[in-house]
């Protein structure tokens, strides 16, 4: 018995070796390229996500409640989230200056802007392991001082009543850094009811009704920026919902990249020409939160050509944008949205709003309580005012 | 052989050569020795000497001579240190004296010289093996299906303990490297890091010599033991019985006696030559000396004053001593991790600043918790040994090369992942 067991166990391990080496050599033949073995299953994720999984399960298997090198924590309700360094106050002040120098523009020629306050993962300290640990709360407050002394109109989405009615375990994705599509859906009515009573924007209000989407789901599809790290085995996959409109709708999009070349273009009804249906549909595409607003363009315009009014909202958000912007088109004649994170939108902020002349301005630039994103305002600087004379 | 230096080859691809001169020398000098007399051994001897000493403490010494006479005397680039050369040089040597002292008939194929010397599994980190314990087996070797399967289980244990292991503790070890060195290390993490560095070295060391000796086993060599549950080991004497077993056959043989050993009066000056080299051999810093140094030291007074018997007449005393063996092995890891001495001095007194708590992300029971698993597998590995009765029992190794099977594909998932460090000893 025991030698047969031997022989087998051998057997598994030179087999197991042996297809390592095959695999080397025909992804080495194929590319005509010396790879070793990693570099084979890191090129591809389709292998590599086994390995990633089996890794994932182990550390369960662990109780770890920390992974990648303690950065990455496991939170009370199983949520992964990455608590967040203390940003200091003075960096703070010299990267919010360029946004209150887009805003004293903008209020210069008699556009109004909107500044959303994004919602923290880690809502309180006590749900991470180890607490006491993350700062992100620390950069949020030091943010919202400047930010009032500053004058700049905000909705703070971490405070306000109605955000609070969701419950806390839906406000992110267990396995991304993104914030789910409850909280989008939400943010985007506060944010158009807002408009609407107090910038005076006209708006399409059917869409503001709930009875009027369908909520659809795709169970365990979901394996976002934290969770391919470890795979689905150490805190399963997240379901991703899409609250589609009941109305008829008909849109036309068009993504740009960071030369404004077109890099997509679609029209169609709200779910079809907004959302990369074969992203969504695809079993083994676990990225789900790339396929709003069809995935990574930097620049993009969503016009709804059944809308009743005229008003064009310009939306300066990095990726949680995304889901926002799709929902925002429903109500307005135009959305655009410019990615500001270092490397994407390049241009000048100033130059755009004259060209495009906005009816509102929004920004959705914080990450866990600091600022994100590198904006061109040089002519800004030079007419108006900066954050540090002083005048706010 | 050809297999071994390719393998050689792919890590080193320039001073693959300095190799192959090396294998040629020592085989050739074993050669002419029968016709030319044992000073060519001696001639052989000196040349690996002094090839290991260009390479590894040429640059040190440069240095020391600058400081020393407060000058530049001569400006060389940087000589990189070729992977395993304290490794095969220590067996050229070895085969060469075993040659001039008729213990190994000169070989006339230079082959086998050259499988003995290039071995791909314990080329890099030994286990360091002598002529006599290969002969054979380099001459008529046999495969079998059990030592094979006995081999790929010896392989899969040290590669998870490399992997699974030992990477773990080198997580903590350098964090409270990096909290040294940006600040103040409370005592709590500094105890924890040199806990998890105790476990690191053995557990990294040991899995090595595991895969050489699994490796060697698959190719139907025998190759011999290089540890012994060293932290379970009863005095300082014991312990060396016990860790690196090959290095200190290696010094005794090849050093201490030699040089006369306890025979002719120089008995305490023999064993500080051959401590003092011992620490030199593992690199060029005053650390390793000062840490070869203590063992020397402490071996001494070991000696002089009969601990073993001593302290082994009542169980309490043996158990206390075993315990403070421990604790000073633990100690000199500082000494052995440590970039130099004003980092190993600043480490040392850490472990007594009881005044200072890491807090936050530098908190240690954040890492002694998520560790845990990790830290009492390697605890059970180091200090618990099972008895032979289970050890042979066969549903015992049925269980173990399942559980091993498994920990293969967990390990391999963890190198895909990335987390893994080079082996300690490819330092040396």
């Amino acid at each position: 018995m025991k030698k047969k067991l031997l022989f087998i166990f051998s057997g598994v391990f030179v087999v197991y070796i042996v297809a390592m080496m095959l695999l080397t050599i025909v992804f080495s033949f194929i590319d005509f390229k010396l790879y070793t073995p990693k570099a084979v299953i890191k090129n591809n994720l389709t292998i590599e996500l086994p390995f990633i999984n089996t890794y994932g399960g182990f550390q369960r298997l662990l109780d770890k409640q920390t992974i990648e090198d303690f950065s990455i924590f496991k939170n009370t309700f199983g949520q992964l989230v990455v608590p967040y360094r203390e940003v200091s106050i003075e960096e703070t002040k010299t990267r919010l200056n360029s946004i209150v120098s887009i805003c004293d523009y903008c209020n210069g020629i008699g556009i109004p802007t909107l500044y959303l306050r994004s919602l923290l993962p880690v809502s309180d300290v006590k749900d991470l392991p180890y607490y006491g640990i993350d700062n992100s709360h620390i950069n949020f407050n030091n943010l919202g001082d400047l930010l009032a002394s500053a004058e700049i109109p905000v909705i703070d989405l971490n405070s306000d009543c109605i955000i609070q009615t969701i419950d806390s375990k839906d406000r992110f994705y267990y396995t991304d850094h993104h914030w789910s599509t409850y909280s989008a859906f939400e943010t985007f009515l506060i944010t158009a009811d807002y408009m609407s009573s107090f910038q005076g924007l006209s708006c399409d209000k059917r869409f503001l009704n709930l009875d009027n989407y369908t909520k659809l789901t795709y169970p365990n599809s979901f394996l976002g920026s934290y969770g391919i790290k470890v795979g689905k085995y150490y805190t399963g996959k997240d379901d991703f919902t899409v609250f589609v409109p009941k109305l008829e709708t008909s849109f036309h999009f068009i993504g740009y990249d960071s030369s404004r070349n077109i890099m997509i273009e679609k029209e169609g009804d709200w779910f079809n020409c907004l959302s990369d249906r074969e992203k969504i549909n695809d079993p083994n595409f676990n990225n789900k939160h790339s396929s709003w607003t069809n995935g990574q363009s930097i620049e993009y315009s969503i016009v709804n050509r059944l809308s009743e009014n005229n008003t064009k909202v310009l939306l300066i958000a990095h990726s949680y944008g995304r889901p926002l912007a799709q929902y925002l088109s429903l109500c307005y004649h135009e959305v655009r949205q410019l990615d500001p994170q270092k490397g994407r939108f390049t241009g000048n902020f100033l130059d755009y709003i004259d060209e495009y002349k906005p009816d509102v301005v929004l920004f959705l630039v914080e990450f866990e309580g600091d600022l994100i994103g590198e904006y061109n305002t040089e002519k800004a600087m030079d007419v108006n005012t900066s954050y540090e004379d002083g005048r706010h | 052989m050809l297999m071994s230096l390719l393998f050689y080859a792919w890590g080193e691809p320039k001073l693959v050569v300095l190799f192959i001169i090396t294998i040629f020398v020592n085989w050739f000098s074993g050669l002419i020795m029968t016709r030319w007399g044992r000073w060519i051994g001696a001639v052989a001897i000196v040349l690996d000497v002094l090839v290991l000493f260009v390479f590894k403490y040429l640059n040190w010494t440069v240095g020391i001579l600058c400081n020393v006479f407060d000058a530049e005397l001569i400006t060389f680039k940087e000589i990189a240190l070729p992977i395993g050369i304290s490794f095969y040089t220590f067996q050229a040597i070895s085969y060469v004296a075993d040659v001039m002292n008729g213990k190994v008939v000169a070989k006339k194929n230079p082959i086998d010289v050259g499988l003995y010397i290039a071995f791909f599994p314990q080329l890099i980190a030994g286990p360091i093996v002598r002529y006599t314990d290969i002969e054979k087996q380099i001459q008529d070797r046999r495969v079998t299906i059990t030592a094979f399967s006995d081999g790929v289980i010896r392989f899969l244990a040290g590669f998870s303990k490399k992997v699974i292991l030992a990477d773990s503790m080198a997580v903590i070890v350098e964090k409270a490297y990096e909290i040294l060195g940006d600040g103040e290390l409370g005592a709590a993490f500094a105890w924890l890091g040199a806990v998890a560095y105790m476990f690191q070295i053995f557990l990294d060391f040991s899995a090595y010599s595991d895969m050489a000796i699994g490796l060697g086993a698959m190719f139907g060599f025998r190759i011999p033991e290089n540890f012994n549950k060293p932290y379970m080991a009863s005095s300082i004497r014991d312990f060396w019985r016990r860790w690196h077993i090959s290095l200190s056959i290696w010094f005794r043989d090849y050093v201490y006696i030699p040089l006369g050993g306890n025979r002719n009066g120089k008995t305490y000056f023999n064993i500080t030559v051959v401590w003092l080299l011992t620490g030199l051999w593992h690199g060029a810093s005053l650390n390793y000396i000062i840490w070869g140094g203590a063992y020397g030291i402490l071996v001494m007074a070991e000696k002089a004053l009969h601990i073993e018997n001593r302290f082994h007449k009542k169980k309490v005393y043996a158990w206390l001593y075993r315990v403070f063996t421990l604790i000073i092995v633990l100690v000199l890891w500082v000494l052995f991790r440590a970039e130099n001495m004003t980092i190993a001095g600043r480490y040392l007194s850490s472990m007594f600043n009881f005044g200072t708590a890491n807090t936050g992300r530098d908190a240690p029971w954040m890492y002694f918790c998520e560790m845990r698993f990790e830290l009492l597998i390697c605890a059970l590995l180091s200090f618990v040994s099972l008895p032979e009765r289970i050890r042979s029992n066969e549903w015992y190794q049925g269980m173990k090369a399942m559980v091993l099977l498994f920990l293969f594909f967990v390990s391999v998932s963890y190198l895909v992942k990335g987390n893994y460090s080079p082996f300690l000893y490819f330092n040396f």
